[in-house]
């Protein structure tokens, strides 16, 4: 990565190892052994809810253009009016441009055919009332056999820091969750009492 | 049966539902129909949620078939409506 110190790259090993949780794991695996194709599959279509998706083009130091947003991931959880269909803006311009141009890197190496893993302290980069973080992200790109492509991003989100968040704008009840308490970089970050429960991203 | 026995609201779906089949993406209207309500049996949606689904995973589904020179049709029978053309 360039100078984003705010993102630093993880090793795959710990997705192989089961700690980046059962949602990231699921998501590499079946990457991984279906070569990049996705096909119709019940268990992916259920963690959809859970992913973003992306064009596999964008401009350079830009993030891709989004076409999907799970109602559970982080995107819709912390810009909930980023996808309605009367927002005339695109939904990524609701994220800043020092966070969009800090992460657009790893989606050129995603492009190109390579997974990308990584975690990210936001600090103040997503703008006002939006609290500082420590997210989790896996990036794969799919294809389907038609070549019909995509980018999946599962960001998970690890911990909020700032406690000037008030709680969900639209979900009042997390739901499922991943372990929060396994991520040896993570824990390198941060004191273990200060690990809140998981939220899907 | 002839495209006038159809509905709007059915064609609207049938015309996303051929795009995602001709650009195997048939995945997305899963993805897109399990976020709106909860499960992907696109058989026991109703008319009108058949076209809810149509109008969330149309930008999804149209975004890079476009891209690949595909040009809209105003059903999935043919005859492009030079009106309802995309650029």
């Amino acid at each position: 990565m360039s100078n984003n110190a705010f993102v630093e790259p993880l090793s795959f090993s710990l997705i192989e190892n089961g700690l980046a949780g059962e949602k990231t794991q699921f998501l590499f695996r079946t990457w991984r052994d279906n070569e990049g194709i996705i096909a119709q599959d019940s268990q992916m279509t259920r963690l959809s809810q859970y992913l973003l998706m992306t064009l596999p083009s964008a401009e350079p130091g830009d993030v891709p253009p989004l076409t999907f947003a799970g109602k559970h991931s982080t995107f819709r959880r912390f810009f909930p009016h980023a996808l309605e269909p009367e927002t005339p803006r695109p939904p990524t311009s609701f994220l800043p441009s020092v966070y969009r141009q800090g992460v657009a890197d790893a989606y050129q190496i995603v492009m190109n055919g390579e997974p990308w893993f990584d975690i990210q302290r936001t600090g103040n980069r997503l703008g006002d009332g939006i609290p500082d973080m420590t997210l989790q992200r896996l990036l794969v790109k799919f294809r389907t056999s038609a070549g019909f492509t995509r980018i999946f991003c599962l960001m998970t989100l690890l911990e909020v820091h700032s406690r000037s968040y008030q709680s969900d704008r639209t979900h009042h009840q997390p739901s499922s969750q991943q372990k929060s308490d396994w991520h040896p970089a993570y824990q390198a970050r941060v004191q273990p009492s200060s690990m809140h429960g998981n939220v899907p991203g | 049966m002839s495209e006038d026995q159809y509905t709007k609201e059915q064609l609207e779906f049938l015309e996303i539902f051929e795009i995602a089949a001709r650009y195997d993406c048939l995945f997305l209207l899963d993805f897109h129909c399990f976020d709106l309500f909860d499960h992907d049996q696109t058989s026991l949606l109703s008319d009108g949620e058949r076209s809810q689904l149509a109008a969330a995973a149309r930008y999804d589904i149209y975004a890079e078939a476009i891209q690949k020179g595909f040009l809209p049709k105003s059903s999935p029978f043919g005859g492009v409506h030079e009106q309802q053309r995309f650029c």
